[in-house]
């Protein structure tokens, strides 16, 4: 696959990644406005590095792993004082729509239910459901086994059960 | 494997049976039937109420996507022509070179020679052969003969003599002039020289024979003095074949009768014979 055929494989399977990474990033980061930027920034990585892009069927894990560190790179340069970048993506947000009240508050209760879990079972969990990648794609975004990720996931699931009931 | 393993396994099978069927139409049952589910199907619809992805941040990916495929097929449209630009320049200055190259050598003798050599092989009939330029011959050599037996032996033919001398005069000397600068190719003695005079006294009367190869091919068609030297020249009948008198400014006394016959140039010369009596020796040259 030449760097064309990559940018045309890329420019098929975005649209359809751009809402579970934007929804991914929200439950990573406290402003709206921040995840549109950082999502922004993913994809713009990602086309950067279209060339390590070896396997079309690992696409989501590939898009996922860079998603990752761009979110762990805004946490390591992150100062008290609100970032350049932060402030840029403030000023370019679309405001939420009007019944963002109703969606914020599902926002805040997935928020809610993933806080008792441990890091890893969060992490699982946003990829499972809000990035909606399947356990194999998961296991390469994290450096784990898909039957590892299962377990996990079915122990995350079995304390999430008990909130949702 | 064990029962978590086994139980993790089965209930990813069911999810991923949840995400294949629409919202619409899961209604609970999927959760009644399975406890393990509710939570699944609980952070499922959560996810999916989640707000819609803004039309700006949907236009500032598509605007990165086009912009690296457009960037992309700009460099490969440069990276082609920057490869035919190069192959074109190498082309060309590969073709300016061999034809300069080629110019030069036909240019020169072997190069004449290779192109001589294509023309008679292309052209079949065609005899082609190159004459190098010469320089005028510096230094003759000249043998003495000592008989006509001898002149015939070295120009290879039986010699040319007058039938009419004037009174008193007689073949006094013999000589094969040689002009060892010339090419190879070009046969020597380059002429022989027959001396008369009276028996006592100086020489008045040279014949000089050059072999030509004229013969059928070729005549004496008109002539011109191409030496400053002449003073005078008009055209003469010698015994039916065209010929030239020249006299010479150095001395009006020189006279010299130049004609062609079977094959010989003839030159006959005196210094003390009028034209009149030069003619008529010429005229009885067999």
């Amino acid at each position: 696959m030449d760097r064309q055929g990559r940018y045309e494989f890329f420019a098929q399977q975005y649209e359809a990644y751009l809402p579970r990474v934007l929804n991914y990033v929200r439950l990573r980061v406290e402003s709206e406005a921040l995840a549109q930027d950082l999502t922004a920034q993913a994809f713009e990585q990602a086309l950067i590095h279209i060339d390590s892009l070896r396997d079309r069927d690992a696409f989501g894990g590939w898009l996922f792993r860079i998603t990752r560190n761009v979110i762990a790179a805004h946490y390591r340069r992150r100062r008290p004082e609100v970032p350049l970048e932060w402030a840029e993506g403030h000023a370019e947000a679309d405001p939420l729509p009007e019944s963002s009240a109703e969606r914020s508050e599902e926002l805040e209760t997935l928020r809610r239910v993933l806080a008792d879990l441990s890091e890893r079972e969060q992490e699982i969990i946003r990829l499972r459901f809000v990035a909606e990648l399947p356990h194999r794609e998961i296991g390469q975004a994290m450096g784990l086994r898909a039957g590892h990720v299962a377990v996990i996931l079915f122990r995350a699931l079995k304390k999430l059960r008990e909130q949702f009931e | 494997m064990s029962r978590e393993r086994r139980a993790a396994e089965e209930l990813s099978r069911e999810i991923d049976r949840l995400y294949a069927t629409p919202l619409l139409e899961q209604g609970e049952a999927p959760v009644a039937e399975r406890p393990d589910l509710l939570a699944a199907g609980r952070l499922q619809r959560l996810s999916r109420a989640l707000p819609p992805v803004p039309p700006a941040l949907r236009q500032r990916v598509r605007g990165m996507v086009e912009a690296r495929q457009a960037s992309a097929c700009d460099q490969e449209l440069d990276g082609g022509q920057v490869r035919w630009f190069r192959w074109r320049s190498v082309a060309c200055g590969a073709l300016a070179a061999t034809a300069v190259l080629l110019a030069v050598f036909l240019a020169l003798p072997p190069g004449q020679h290779v192109l001589a050599q294509a023309m008679h092989i292309l052209l079949g009939q065609t005899e082609v052969a190159l004459t190098p330029t010469l320089e005028a011959p510096t230094r003759a050599t000249r043998e003495p003969l000592d008989s006509l037996l001898a002149v015939e032996l070295a120009m290879g033919r039986a010699p040319s003599l007058p039938r009419a001398l004037p009174e008193g005069y007689v073949l006094r000397e013999m000589t094969a002039v040689s002009y060892p600068e010339l090419p190879e190719w070009i046969s020597q003695p380059f002429y022989v020289e027959l001396a008369y005079g009276l028996e006592e006294g100086a020489l008045g009367l040279w014949l000089r024979e050059y072999r030509l190869l004229f013969r059928e091919y070729g005549e004496i068609k008109g002539i011109a003095a191409a030496s400053e030297s002449v003073s005078y020249m008009e055209e003469v009948d010698v015994s039916g074949v065209s010929g030239a008198m020249l006299t010479f400014s150095q001395d009006d006394r020189l006279h010299t009768v130049v004609w062609e016959r079977d094959g010989l140039l003839l030159e006959l010369k005196t210094n003390c014979l009028s034209k009149e009596e030069l003619l008529q020796v010429a005229q009885s040259v067999r």
